[in-house]
């Protein structure tokens, strides 16, 4: 889609900060709204969508990891405190900005109450759009 | 912990790449044992860059890491390189179609809970289960561990174009009806957020189904 927006046959699209980074630094591509709560940090002055007028217009692209169910109390407590010390490394957290990503470590507990409130979001859009 | 297996699965927001790739992963020792210098650090770190669990799988017994085949992330696939091939079936649709990126989850939902073999998820996770119904795996099959990373979406245009913000683009949309839109697949996240905002502003778009990135 790059492609086709720096060549005009599309003229506006989505894509994730990670895909448009590159482009949005050389000034190839301008991006008009963040579909986020809160404005990326990587580009502050881009608005979000709520500010710029439309609230439930939230699309979040989170990565995680997950195991397969009943897996040992004991080793998703090894892997999360793995991930929470790699999530606080200075280098990893340089190499996540490269890609256009941020850290955002969460442990278990907060990660799954933030997939409820996430899941509830993505129910209200696919019913949204079905009734569209 | 000195064997896991991350299967990686984006959820295949590309159009018509899916690559499953069973070569022998790159460096690896000829007995497959384990590589000490890569820690649970070097692994996440590997999952954050969105790499092939080939790196990840360098220190991984051969008879797990020879037991499945594992799902190439479509992102990641590089197409410089030459022991891949394509089997998905082409054109199919992103993340709202299987295919052989939901490899990942389907074999991860299969495999012995016992804390070695670990999905790498994202968005998909939750979406994928709303929009089909023939996905291999249920949610339920699941339980999370942590989040680590996230990535903005943005609505983007290209550097010449003339809206400086989204209220110019709906105002020139709304002038314009069926204004070529381009769409990273059917359910990737960006789709749904242009389909958000034509729904939320009465907008009629013409959707140009393209890869988010393609070579």
């Amino acid at each position: 889609m790059m492609i086709d927006l720096l060549n005009g046959s599309v003229v506006m699209g989505g894509l994730p900060l990670a895909a448009a980074k590159g482009m949005l630094e050389a000034g190839k591509l301008r991006a008009l709204a963040t579909a986020s709560e809160e404005r990326s940090k990587l580009l502050p002055m881009v608005p979000t969508t709520a500010e710029a007028g439309y609230p439930d217009t939230i699309v979040l692209s989170w990565y995680g990891l997950h195991a397969p169910t009943g897996t040992p109390a004991a080793m998703i407590e090894a892997v999360t405190e793995a991930a929470r010390a790699a999530s606080l490394d200075p280098d990893v957290q340089a190499i996540a900005a490269t890609a256009g990503g941020e850290t955002a470590f969460l442990g278990t507990k907060d990660f799954i109450q933030f997939l409820n409130r996430d899941l509830e979001r993505w129910e209200r859009t696919v019913t949204t759009l079905s009734k569209r | 912990m000195n064997c896991m297996a991350v299967l990686m699965s984006s959820g295949c927001s590309e159009l018509g790449r899916s690559h499953l790739s069973r070569r022998r992963p790159r460096g690896l020792s000829p007995n497959g044992g384990p590589n000490p210098a890569l820690s649970v650090r070097h692994r996440i770190v590997a999952v954050q860059r969105g790499l092939h669990p080939e790196l990840l799988a360098r220190d991984q017994p051969a008879h797990r890491r020879h037991r499945d085949g594992w799902c190439r992330r479509c992102h990641a696939t590089g197409d410089g390189a030459k022991n891949k091939r394509e089997t998905g079936p082409a054109n199919r649709g992103g993340q709202s179609r299987r295919c052989q990126c939901q490899l990942g989850p389907a074999v991860v939902s299969k495999a012995k809970p016992d804390g070695y073999t670990l999905l790498a998820s994202a968005t998909f996770l939750l979406v994928n289960p709303l929009v089909d119904t023939e996905l291999g795996w249920r949610p339920s099959d699941f339980q999370p561990i942590a989040r680590l990373s996230m990535t903005h979406n943005l609505f983007t245009v290209g550097g010449s174009s003339p809206w400086q913000s989204l209220a110019d683009f709906v105002a020139a949309a709304r002038a314009r009806p069926g204004l070529p839109i381009g769409s990273g697949g059917v359910g990737s996240p960006q789709s749904m957020a242009h389909e958000l905002l034509r729904v939320r502003a009465g907008l009629e778009f013409n959707v140009i189904p393209t890869a988010v990135r393609r070579r």
